[in-house]
């Protein structure tokens, strides 16, 4: 289920972030040099919230939990993430 | 859909409208002439409970709703002819109250909440800097750490209720390789060694609010004074936005309201060419617009409370809000003037302040420019 997340979150990144101008790889610093700036990390947030039907609190949008598609993706298996259905 | 109030947010916003025009607007043309801000009017509002309208009960608040907020808000800015002290208000329970209630530790919390709701003492966000307005996130603060300390230099820039504040919230970089990631928030109270206060003297507009710069040097702090975890500044700064923007343009849309009433009635009463100017299409016309203007900027606000309410992100709803509402009180408030002509020019009138209050709506809390800017990164531009 993890590389499915991560899979998920490199093709919006990609598509939707970046315009399929760069590429990205899911050890990539997202927070360096602005590859992803707030606006993006705030869209970046709805996707995932919405996406996976949960709610990110405050408190945990910090760069341990945000700096890589892996660390996102290992953030959100500790939420004991479960795929919705819809979700492919 | 239901645009409706419940019979307790109709009573809320009756007494805070009987309450407001009864205590809040005396003096407020000679006040607003010298900078004077009133603590007894700050006590005042306190003491009613509109500081802790959204603050827990445990905490000494009320446990509002952001709906009720908003309804609390707007018939404060409707009452209270003072918008600065409004704006003033709003900025201690929105950008420092709610970050301790949202990041704050239990004993930060117990600390600072209940006196804050009492008006006991007042707080501050200390965020823009000299070189860090609207790219705030690019700020020169440093905190560095040392064993149990923290160790604050920089300087903090127009600091809404900076010269009387007990304590402020200040943004600094505690790890500078992580650019903007590396800004955390701190508790400084204002007795805090190498912490000093250097007052604006004068501004166009919010005149009763006192602002300032705060200078740290060398301020030397707890580490238990760090608000959130190490690296939260960001998320900090950006919580709190969506109530701070509703509730600001709430007490707005309620001056708004009141200048719309005071227009109408100018214009029933004043006669030229032996007729109320009123009847002159070209007044009509105005006071139309500025009819329309307070509706369609009540739907959108009224939207992001909405939204809030039920658990929705609302980050381009809040910043459509914010770049509508603040421009229209700046046309509404110049349209007022040419309604009441060369009478509203003058002072006394308590007309052209609502004008130069405005304008610091379209600057403070993101320019109109910079939501302009966010509106189009949410929209995939």
């Amino acid at each position: 289920m993890l590389e499915a997340v991560k899979q998920i979150l490199k093709s919006y990144i990609t598509e939707e972030l970046l315009y399929n101008f760069g590429t990205v790889e899911f050890d990539d610093n997202l927070l360096a040099d602005d590859m992803i700036d707030s606006i993006g990390m705030m869209r970046l947030v709805g996707f995932v919230e919405e996406k996976f039907e949960l709610k990110i609190p405050h408190e945990d949008l910090v760069i341990e939990n945000f700096q890589s598609i892996s660390v996102i993706a290992e953030y959100l298996a500790g939420r004991n993430l479960s795929l919705p259905e819809h979700v492919d | 859909m239901d645009f409706s109030w419940t019979e307790e947010q109709t009573r809320l916003r009756t007494e805070i409208i009987e309450f407001a025009t009864r205590e809040l607007n005396t003096d407020l043309v000679e006040r607003d002439k010298d900078g004077e801000f009133s603590r007894d009017n700050w006590r005042k509002c306190a003491d009613f409970g509109i500081l802790g309208s959204s603050v827990p009960k445990q905490y000494g608040g009320r446990d509002m709703d952001i709906l009720t907020a908003v309804v609390a808000m707007e018939a404060l800015g409707y009452g209270c002819r003072d918008n600065g002290l409004t704006f003033a208000l709003n900025a201690q329970m929105w950008t420092v109250q709610l970050p301790i209630q949202n990041f704050g530790t239990e004993k930060q919390k117990k600390k600072y909440l209940p006196k804050l709701c009492r008006g006991e003492i007042i707080g501050a966000h200390g965020i823009t800097e000299p070189d860090a307005g609207s790219d705030l996130f690019s700020l020169k603060t440093i905190a560095g750490k040392q064993g149990n300390e923290y160790l604050l230099n920089g300087t903090k820039k127009f600091v809404t209720l900076g010269p009387v504040a007990d304590v402020a919230i200040i943004f600094a970089t505690t790890d500078v390789s992580l650019g903007k990631w590396g800004i955390s928030a701190f508790l400084v109270d204002n007795t805090a060694s190498g912490y000093s206060v250097s007052p604006i003297r004068q501004k166009m507009g919010l005149r009763t609010v006192p602002m300032a710069e705060i200078i740290l040097d060398n301020c030397r702090i707890g580490a238990d004074c760090m608000l959130g975890p190490v690296g939260a500044g960001v998320s900090i700064s950006s919580s709190s936005l969506e109530w701070e923007r509703c509730c600001i343009l709430a007490s707005q849309l309620g001056a708004m309201e009141r200048q719309l009433e005071d227009a109408i009635q100018y214009a029933r009463e004043r006669r030229q060419f032996n007729q109320p100017i009123g009847k002159f299409q070209s007044v009509a016309n105005r006071i139309a617009d500025m009819k329309v203007r307070s509706e369609t900027a009540r739907l959108l606000l009224y939207k992001v409370a909405w939204l809030k309410m039920n658990n929705k992100p609302a980050m381009l709803e809040a910043a459509l809000s914010k770049l509508y509402l603040s421009e229209c009180f700046v046309q509404s408030g110049l349209d007022a003037l040419r309604v009441h002509g060369g009478n509203g020019y003058l002072t006394e009138s308590e007309v052209e302040r609502d004008l130069r209050d405005a304008i610091g709506g379209v600057i403070y809390g993101g320019t109109s420019d910079i939501q302009r800017n966010i509106i189009a990164g949410l929209l995939g531009l």
